[in-house]
């Protein structure tokens, strides 16, 4: 018996070193959800030139991921983007996203009504599924009855819910979706609750194969062979086979509607994260994404072309301006109420040397929490650029009444108390304890008593949980948000925001936001003025203090061609892949 | 024997609810659970993950949710893996067989390595050749298997390019083939080659000691008497008599066998029940967790109990009645 008991003690002590170890390999959520960009452009331009003359043809490209992919292939129903990598290289949607990230008509073009609430939707003809079937409004159709199904099992209600009827049909209450009109099989009318600028962004429009899916209950359907084992789409690879959580070898579509793609076959695999660069520079696989301390370690070697693109994520230093009343936010702490004294952090830390020291040099600084490739990201000159400047932080702490009084090195706050802040930072990436502590020292130089919550950073979930549920020990928290292309701040910033995690309320601020989503924000320039005053808000106010927009760096080995990452991968047009024989 | 069977048997059904109980609570003690990961608004939205929250039945008390998973196993329902959102026994059945292969020729490789240096030990005590074997063998102890799969990854797959350094699998080959089965068994090598040389050290001395001991016996006396050559006293009489009780050693390994090596699977990115095991407890994948050290448990003790009959057959003296 005491053999088996310590056989287990071993085990959970494993278990437990495991748990501290693999915290290694997750970087913060939002920002390994989020990956991405447009700085293959010129180069994609030069790619499409060649590729209406000769490239080469055939050929395998393999395509190498972090981590081990569910086998969810399904476009409403998968979850992570370890999913989503290989579904893009199988199918596309109706839409596609440009440079700035707003829509541009891809499978179908649109016309939206007079009044706002009415898409009329237009589908190429001669575009097919990998079955042979002829891609109509009603594989259209059908996705949005699936997702609005009671029975639905994934994750995409919240894209489906303004279509008229949507709600009463997930309810049971009706047999079809009344908003949903089919006139023929390429034309499809949608009907939306109410006129919103983003219902292009937000409206599902990725159609599902519905003679595929024939006969399957919507409840079966991500356990259904059909999409685990036989998954088929519309893009210009078809699924081979597929090995676990391991990898998927695809062939090329010769019926894709955009012309057959060069190469023959790709293959999708799953590589240690710790490895990847080694694994590219001996040629085992043909694209990956980096992080920053191995792009460094292939640059100058011959066989690996380096591409990097902004990110549609970034990473902030939140204060807790007050708590969670279970409805709304109540902005009721009085420790971070002076913006003079936030905006005086803002210039204590050092932003560019975190990106310089900790990130390589990838990632730009920012001043708005948006990532900088959308459209909606601010002109920085109607920004305050809160620069690395310790010596006006000092000044505007003086200012506000945060004097050393004791001369015991640290400031305390304008009633003589002792000020000491709590920074609290995730683990999960090898930089982040020196990057937390650097931070740490930035506010120290300025005499704040800063230190790191409880002496170590915290683990994602833990850090997560303490975060939603306002730790009272939360001063500072250095968190990330991957964000979606439409830039509303709905859901994050608005008072009713659960996920508004600093706490902070603005009456300007509801009203911007809703102002941007109102009839009038049709208009893109009228919503670009009202986002770019939202930003200038926060700018001004500093509920966080916005930190960098990362860059994500692809290598690329250089026989391969036409490659070009954007958004979160880099499966754009991914049948103008070539090899070089 | 029987008897003694039956109470062996019975005394694991106490053990096992234990166990249970410290493998559920541990799991359920984790920080977050498996929606906490999806805190991004461009996929989800607190109410969204509230509303899971509560169909999952996270949110009951920990007694309900106990019950609930406990009645589940009873009928051999180990409940949905959440992430791969498949059930626990399939997403487990799909890793074992890749497990089963790496522990089975990491054993293979300890065995063969442990016979062949606990023979030559044996037969040479307190020599040149025995000290180096010794030495070697604690040495491989010593060194912690991740550095060892690392610098074997290095040496082999990027500097020698012998074997590949991820995966269970090439591409391009149709499962059940020659050519599939052959380029299993390469994907494996290496991992094996790391987890069997590090352990082979208690085998190796195990043989080893066992072997000095009889050649000391009288029966071995009688032999040299007799003029039996000293190779067919050592290969034939010792060896046959110290092979056994190594062989009654192989119930512990079953536990290794299915549980295969948590730390090689994840360092050579094998898609095993280790690697499984880990994913599964940075992903808080609950129900997968649960199942794999329930299962582990299981098997340790099992393996325990098979390897204490496989005693009493070998060695009457230890049948108790």
């Amino acid at each position: 018996m005491r053999k088996s008991l310590l056989l287990l003690l071993a085990m959970l002590l494993s278990i437990s070193i495991f748990v501290v170890a693999c915290g290694g390999d997750t970087d913060e959520p939002a920002e390994s959800d989020a990956d991405a960009g447009e700085e293959g452009t010129d180069e994609e331009g030069s790619d499409e030139e060649t590729a209406e003359g000769d490239v080469p043809q055939g050929g395998t490209v393999t395509y190498g991921y972090t981590q081990a992919f569910e086998g969810i292939f399904d476009i409403a129903h998968y979850g992570g983007a370890n999913d989503g990598v290989l579904l893009n290289l199988i199918t596309e949607g109706l839409i596609t996203y440009d440079e700035e990230l707003m829509p541009q008509p891809h499978l179908a073009d649109w016309e939206i009504d007079e009044e706002g609430t009415t898409i009329t939707f237009n589908i190429q003809e001669g575009v097919y599924w990998h079955n042979g079937e002829e891609l109509t409004s009603e594989d259209m159709a059908f996705a949005w009855e699936v997702i609005a199904d009671p029975d639905y099992t994934g994750t995409r209600y919240s894209n489906v819910n303004m279509i008229v009827g949507a709600d009463e049909y997930r309810a049971g209450e009706a047999d079809e979706i009344e908003g949903i009109n089919i006139v023929d099989d390429h034309t499809l009318e949608v009907t939306v609750v109410e006129p919103r600028p983003n219902t292009l962004l937000n409206l599902w429009t990725n159609p599902i194969p519905k003679a595929h899916y024939d006969g399957i209950a919507v409840a079966d359907l991500e356990d259904a062979d059909e999409v685990r084992r036989n998954p088929i789409g519309v893009g210009p690879y078809k699924v081979e086979n597929i090995v676990p959580g391991e990898q998927v070898e695809l062939v090329a579509n010769e019926d894709y509607w955009q012309g057959a793609p060069n190469l023959d076959s790709v293959v999708y695999k799953v590589v240690d994260g710790a490895m990847a660069a080694e694994l590219m520079m001996q040629g085992e696989i043909d694209i990956v994404q980096l992080p920053p301390s191995q792009a460094i370690q292939v640059e100058g070697d011959e066989s690996v072309v380096l591409e990097d693109v902004e990110a549609l994520s970034y990473s902030y230093i939140g204060f807790k301006l007050g708590q969670w009343d279970g409805e709304q936010v109540q902005m009721d702490n009085p420790k971070f109420a002076d913006k003079n004294v936030r905006k005086a952090f803002a210039h204590a830390i050092d932003r560019q040397t975190i990106i310089d020291s900790f990130s390589e040099g990838y990632g730009q600084v920012i001043n708005a929490p948006e990532s900088v490739i959308s459209w909606a990201y601010p002109d920085e000159a109607d920004l305050v650029d809160y620069n690395y400047d310790p010596e006006l932080a000092e000044q505007l702490l003086e200012e506000a009444g945060y004097v050393d009084t004791n001369d015991d090195g640290w400031r305390e706050d304008p009633d003589g108390e002792e000020f000491t802040v709590n920074f609290m930072a995730m683990s999960g990436t090898d930089i982040a304890e020196p990057r937390a502590e650097f931070i740490v020292r930035n506010l120290q130089e300025v005499g704040i008593n800063a230190s790191l919550q409880d002496g170590r950073l915290y683990e994602m979930n833990l850090f997560y949980d303490l975060v939603e549920e306002d730790d009272a020990d939360i001063d500072l928290f250095m968190g990330a948000w991957g964000l979606s292309p439409d830039p509303d701040p709905t859901g994050l910033w608005k008072q009713d925001d659960f996920w508004n995690f600093s706490r902070w309320s603005n009456d300007e601020s509801e009203e911007l936001i809703e102002r941007g989503l109102s009839e009038e924000a049709m208009d893109i320039d009228y919503r670009t003025e009202v986002y770019s005053e939202w930003h200038q808000l926060v700018n001004e106010e500093l509920p966080i203090i916005p930190m960098f927009s990362p860059t994500d760096i692809y290598a690329i080995n250089s026989e391969v061609g036409g490659v070009s990452p954007f958004m979160r991968d880099a499966t754009r047009d991914s049948h103008l892949w070539y090899r070089e024989q | 024997m029987l008897i003694y069977t039956i109470r062996r048997v019975f005394i694991m059904i106490p053990i096992l609810i234990m166990i249970s109980v410290v493998v559920f609570s541990l799991a359920l003690a984790m920080p977050g659970d498996a929606l906490s990961g999806q805190i991004d608004p461009a996929i989800s939205s607190p109410e969204y993950i509230e509303e899971k929250r509560e169909e999952l039945g996270l949110n009951d008390p920990v007694h309900v949710q106990y019950a609930r998973w406990a009645t589940g196993i009873l009928q051999w329902d180990f409940g949905r893996s959440f992430i791969h959102r498949m059930d626990v026994t399939e997403v487990i059945g799909e890793r074992l067989p890749n497990t089963i292969l790496l522990s089975v020729m990491s054993l293979m490789i300890t065995y063969v390595l442990a016979f062949f240096m606990g023979r030559f030990s044996g037969r040479n005590p307190y020599t040149v050749g025995d000290y180096s074997i010794q030495g070697i063998n604690y040495l491989m102890l010593a060194i912690p298997s991740f550095v060892a799969a690392i610098f074997a990854i290095f040496i082999f797959s990027f500097q020698l390019g012998w074997f590949p350094a991820t995966g269970s699998v090439g591409s391009g080959l149709t499962p059940g083939t020659w050519d599939y089965w052959m380029s299993k068994i390469h994907h494996t090598a290496l991992p094996a080659l790391v987890l069997g040389g590090l352990t082979t050290a208690s085998y190796t001395q195990f043989l080893r000691n066992d072997i000095i001991e009889n050649s000391q016996k009288d029966y071995v006396r009688t032999a040299r008497a007799k003029g039996t050559p000293e190779g067919r006293i050592y290969n034939k009489h010792i060896l046959r008599n110290s092979v056994i009780p190594i062989i009654t050693l192989f119930g512990f390994d079953i536990a290794s066998i299915i549980g295969g090596a948590v730390i090689i699977e994840t360092v050579f990115s094998f898609r095993g029940i280790g690697e499984l095991l880990i994913s599964s407890i940075d992903r808080r994948d609950y129900s997968v967790v649960t199942a794999i050290t329930l299962m582990l448990s299981v098997a340790t003790l099992v393996g325990n109990l098979l390897a204490d009959l496989i005693y009493g057959v070998v060695d009457p003296r230890i049948r108790v009645e």
